[in-house]
């Protein structure tokens, strides 16, 4: 298959799909869907200003150290 | 001057309540006594759906229909929808998701939190609130906008009323839970919910872990060859421990999509299959992952919102 790889700072940081296979319908559904991917694309700038936030599910107990414990806080 | 966002603009109120051993949180961009009357309905919703699939209270649904009061088609028919719901959801996910626990009894505990959240969003649509957010212990369901626009007769947008910014949603970093590790927009229109669950991994050494000490290290350069030759063909493979040159394991999936009971579902099921199942996202049109690796490194799915200037600085083709 054919792979398009992005390199930045000697490392890999993107690799996407230009051609697969399609007699390997397998292969192809893994090349596009797993991606590795750096930190600072998925961190928005605006990252600090967000409404709720998603995680491992927290206990009561846990909730109150939570990032959206501090949320709720703010916004009650 | 112009500043009717400032002035007509609800600020968001939030307010809290216990359900489900965890803390669910209600925020709606209306006033905050507003707010604390729908909290109070979706409150309810919580306390029914609670008293009738837990398997913790010997009076639940569940229980009876555990011990054999009630037979399955005997059932009420809210019950007999999560049962359909789980069972679903058992076979799209080629049994990483179970309806039934290990020793034998039902328990739909892996739909109910999550079915319960959509049941509870339905119950601020019906009385009349267009922008919510429901966060039910880290799993979140939104709809509409945090900051609506208003009709306004000093609004240059009333003739579009309702519109608004996007909802921005927050992923926890596992490895500092006072971090965020990425950020999303959602939805932001009025009638289009955008749901966003995470799953972790809580310990190691789980069981579906048990190659992680031999992990030749981190994901540096994506072998997709041996990735799709290392495929689990179901759950019992993926215990196998002879597999080598795999990914770090996966220590939390975030899965984002239109519908809450789906995301969390995936969420736990690319938790429990390792980034190797990531393919079942193919068959979810609209649902995209993110996973963090043990060794801090990520991988998420094609169209997971991410910035691009990290992306241009150098590209070049090669054949595997």
């Amino acid at each position: 298959m054919q792979v398009s790889v992005t390199i930045a700072d000697g490392k890999i940081t993107d690799v996407t799909t230009l051609a697969a296979p399609d007699n390997d319908g397998r292969s192809m559904m893994i090349a596009q869907r797993s991606i590795p991917t750096l930190r600072s694309e998925v961190l928005s700038s605006q990252s600090t200003d967000v409404q709720s936030v998603s995680g491992a599910t927290y206990t009561s107990e846990a909730y109150l150290s939570s990032l959206q414990s501090a949320l709720d806080k703010a916004n009650f | 001057m112009n500043t009717f966002q400032d002035d007509d603009a609800a600020r968001l109120s939030t307010r809290t309540f216990e359900a489900m051993g965890t803390v669910i949180s209600i925020s709606a961009p209306i006033d905050s006594s507003e707010v604390a009357v729908a909290t109070e309905t979706a409150a309810r919703v919580f306390m029914d759906a609670e008293e009738r699939f837990s398997p913790f209270l010997s009076s639940s649904e569940l229980s009876r229909v555990n011990r054999g009061e009630i037979l399955l088609p005997d059932a009420s028919a809210t019950f007999r929808e999560v049962y359909a719901l789980a069972s679903e959801f058992s076979y799209l996910t080629h049994g990483h998701f179970s309806p039934y626990s290990p020793s034998g009894d039902l328990d739909l505990n892996g739909v109910v939190k999550a079915w319960t959240i959509r049941e509870a969003g339905n119950v601020l649509d019906t009385v009349g609130i267009p922008h919510w957010s429901i966060n039910a212990g880290g799993d979140i369901l939104v709809s509409g906008s945090p900051a609506p626009s208003h009709p306004s007769a000093h609004d240059p947008r009333a003739r579009t009323p309702f519109f608004g910014t996007p909802w921005a949603l927050g992923i926890v970093d596992p490895h500092d839970s006072s971090q965020l590790l990425a950020t999303i927009d959602a939805t932001g229109t009025p009638g289009f919910q955008t749901a966003l669950a995470t799953s972790g991994i809580a310990e190691r050494g789980h069981h579906i872990w048990s190659r992680a000490d031999s992990h030749p290290g981190p994901l540096t350069r994506p072998d997709l060859r041996n990735r799709s030759a290392s495929i689990p063909a179901g759950p019992d493979q993926s215990l196998d421990d002879t597999q080598t040159d795999t990914p770090a394991p996966i220590i939390q999936v975030s899965v984002m999509g239109p519908d809450i009971v789906t995301a969390d579902a995936l969420a736990t099921s690319l938790a429990a299959g390792g980034s190797t199942s990531f393919s079942m996202l193919s068959q979810f049109p609209g649902y995209e992952a993110l996973a963090v690796l043990s060794d801090g490194s990520l991988v998420a799915s094609n169209n997971w919102p991410r910035t691009t200037r990290h992306r241009e600085r150098f590209e070049q083709s090669v054949m595997y």
